[in-house]
């Protein structure tokens, strides 16, 4: 496949995105470092997720190979999955700290 | 010998990153926080260095413009292997977990002596009884 | 035997190891100081420093201090052989050849070799695919083993029935089973609540999920992917479905069982198809598996039905090791 070619201030433009959004995923790992909450970790690590998917998109214009969109796809679904069992073994865990309480007044 | 360590940045860093793995491997005293380290460590030191041009299409093959792909290769035995290591690992941390009710590997080892200590007396003394009852 | 020769061949055993009584004579034994309990104790804390031998002094320093010098030293040297390791390391890699030039020594003829005729001798439009699967592939195979020596190792350690026997031998410790830490809980899956919306997606999405992981691993030649991407893919539709139907639907279909014949079966293939470049390959024979053009999908080989087998043993670990930590059961 031909190279899609770009201008110079498109270039610069995308540079400019990319790191960016390289500087706010720093951002969102502190916060799931520091957060107190368990639901501020969860939400930062969807958001480095999604971070990361635009990442890519906007890596796979500089360079010009359309390849790079495919692995978008999965590291979507990665993030989705990860979200999904985080939150239930938390409840799952929370209900069961509340039942042993019941059980133990 | 910093402005080669400045070119070489990612083998730096990765090499900075594993002797923070190594020093939390023996200073922690909680299990889990040792295997986050020692499975980026695994990764991390995969890598090799490729040239950062272009990567696998078909043919145009003659002309050397693609990134290296013996390190993919590699890096891809890294991740496997570093995935089924840090899942044993766990179940080892489940079961150590269990018996001895904590992960702190400073009461572990001191509930860990007191078990020796009394299987030893059982021992001695089931010698004790076992000549004489015969 | 009579009982006078019992008699003399026990107490012959009992003199030659010791054991039984020593003498005859009562009188003869004499009597131990008797040790009363709290009396003794004052008189050795009181005992004056100059009094005190040196094999005391030496055991009341350590019982003092020898806790804290130890952990202090042990935290220092280790700092230090951290620190002493980075620097060799980093001295190492001072040395290495500039990053990406193309006079290094990792940039040798093999590559060459691969990307030059690559191409034409696996048909895979992939170089990298092409390279862990035709030229590399006994690699690929020892990985997939490693991952399915990985599950059933973890399977052996966890599975519930197992665990359910093993009890704590030594009765001093018979009272960590009433606390409630150790009591498991129960699985995430049989939560009494049934969540509506994630039912709702997942009804929607794993459909989506699996025919997205078998296109990634379909093309595995052609685009980037191949068996691994894939079967992680496949495991995460499992464990979606096993996360919004309960534990009990998937297990319906995908069991201990299930898991362990698909894996070995995929290994066995795997095995078999790719043993035939030991007898090519030494003899120089052409072996007549058909490689086609390059960029249609039923082409290069083997490599196909080869991502297939990968995927699908990648997957079942997966969802294996997920249902392990969390059910105890598969």
């Amino acid at each position: 496949m031909p190279d899609i070619e770009i201008s110079n201030a498109e270039y610069y433009l995308l540079m400019f995105c990319a790191i960016f959004l390289s500087v706010s995923i720093f951002f969102c790992l502190f916060r799931s470092a520091l957060g107190p909450r368990f639901t501020d970790r969860v939400i930062a690590a969807n958001m480095i997720g999604t971070k990361i998917i635009a990442l890519i998109s906007v890596l796979s214009l500089v360079i010009g190979e359309d390849y790079l969109v495919d692995i978008c796809l999965i590291y979507a679904v990665i993030s989705f999955i990860a979200v999904v069992v985080l939150a239930r073994s938390v409840i799952s865990n929370k209900n069961y700290q509340d039942e042993l309480k019941e059980i133990d007044a | 010998m910093i402005a080669k360590l400045l070119i070489n940045h990612y083998e730096a860093v990765a090499v900075i990153l594993s002797g923070i793995g190594l020093a939390n491997l023996l200073l922690q005293r909680n299990l889990i926080k040792v295997y986050l380290f020692l499975a980026a460590k695994g990764w991390v030191s995969e890598r090799a260095a490729p040239i950062l041009l272009k990567d696998g299409s078909e043919w145009v093959m003659d002309v050397d413009k693609y990134v290296n792909p013996i390190p993919a290769g590699l890096v891809l035995t890294g991740i496997v292997v570093s995935v089924s290591v840090t899942a044993f690992a766990l179940a080892l941390t489940l079961r150590f977990y269990e018996k001895y009710g904590s992960l702190n590997i400073d009461s572990a080892l001191s509930q860990m002596t007191k078990e020796q200590e009394i299987l030893e007396a059982e021992a001695a003394l089931k010698v004790d009884i076992g000549d004489n009852i015969s | 035997m009579n009982d006078g020769l019992k008699k003399f061949l026990l107490d012959f055993y009992n003199w030659v190891t010791g054991n039984g009584a020593r003498t005859e004579n009562e009188d003869a034994m004499t009597e131990l100081p008797p040790v009363l309990p709290f009396t003794m104790e004052p008189d050795k804390i009181q005992s004056r420093f100059h009094e005190k031998t040196l094999q005391e002094r030496r055991k009341d320093w350590i019982n003092l201090h020898g806790l804290s010098v130890f952990s202090i030293l042990y935290r220092s040297f280790s700092i230090i052989t951290c620190v002493v390791i980075v620097g060799l390391l980093l001295i190492t890699v001072s040395e290495l050849p500039p990053f990406g030039d193309e006079n290094n020594p990792a940039n040798n003829e093999v590559i060459d070799r691969y990307i030059k005729l690559g191409g034409n001798e696996t048909g895979a439009q992939n170089i990298v695919a092409g390279m862990i699967l035709d030229y590399r592939a006994f690699d690929t195979f020892g990985e997939s083993a490693v991952l399915f020596t990985g599950a059933v190792s973890v399977l052996m350690i966890l599975s519930a029935a197992r665990r359910k026997n093993d009890e704590p031998k030594n009765k001093l410790h018979s009272g960590f089973n009433d606390r409630n830490f150790l009591k498991r809980a129960p699985p995430i899956h049989e939560l009494k609540d049934d969540d509506a919306i994630l039912r709702g997606v997942a009804s929607l999405s794993i459909p989506a999920i699996i025919l997205m992981g078998c296109v990634v691993i379909i093309n595995g030649h052609l685009t980037p992917g191949g068996g691994f991407s894939g079967g992680a893919v496949l495991s995460t539709a499992l464990i979606l479905c096993a996360n919004a139907y309960g534990f009990k639907k998937v297990h319906e279909f995908f069991n201990e069982r299930t898991y362990i014949f698909s894996s070995s079966s995929a290994l066995l293939i795997y095995a078999l198809s790719k043993g035939y470049s030991f007898f090519t390959g030494a003899n120089h024979i052409e072996s007549g598996i058909p490689i086609g053009t390059i960029g249609n999908i039923f082409s290069a080989g083997l490599i196909l039905p080869l991502n297939i087998c990968v995927g699908i043993i990648v997957a079942g670990t997966l969802y294996g090791v997920y249902a392990l930590f969390s059910e105890g059961e598969i």
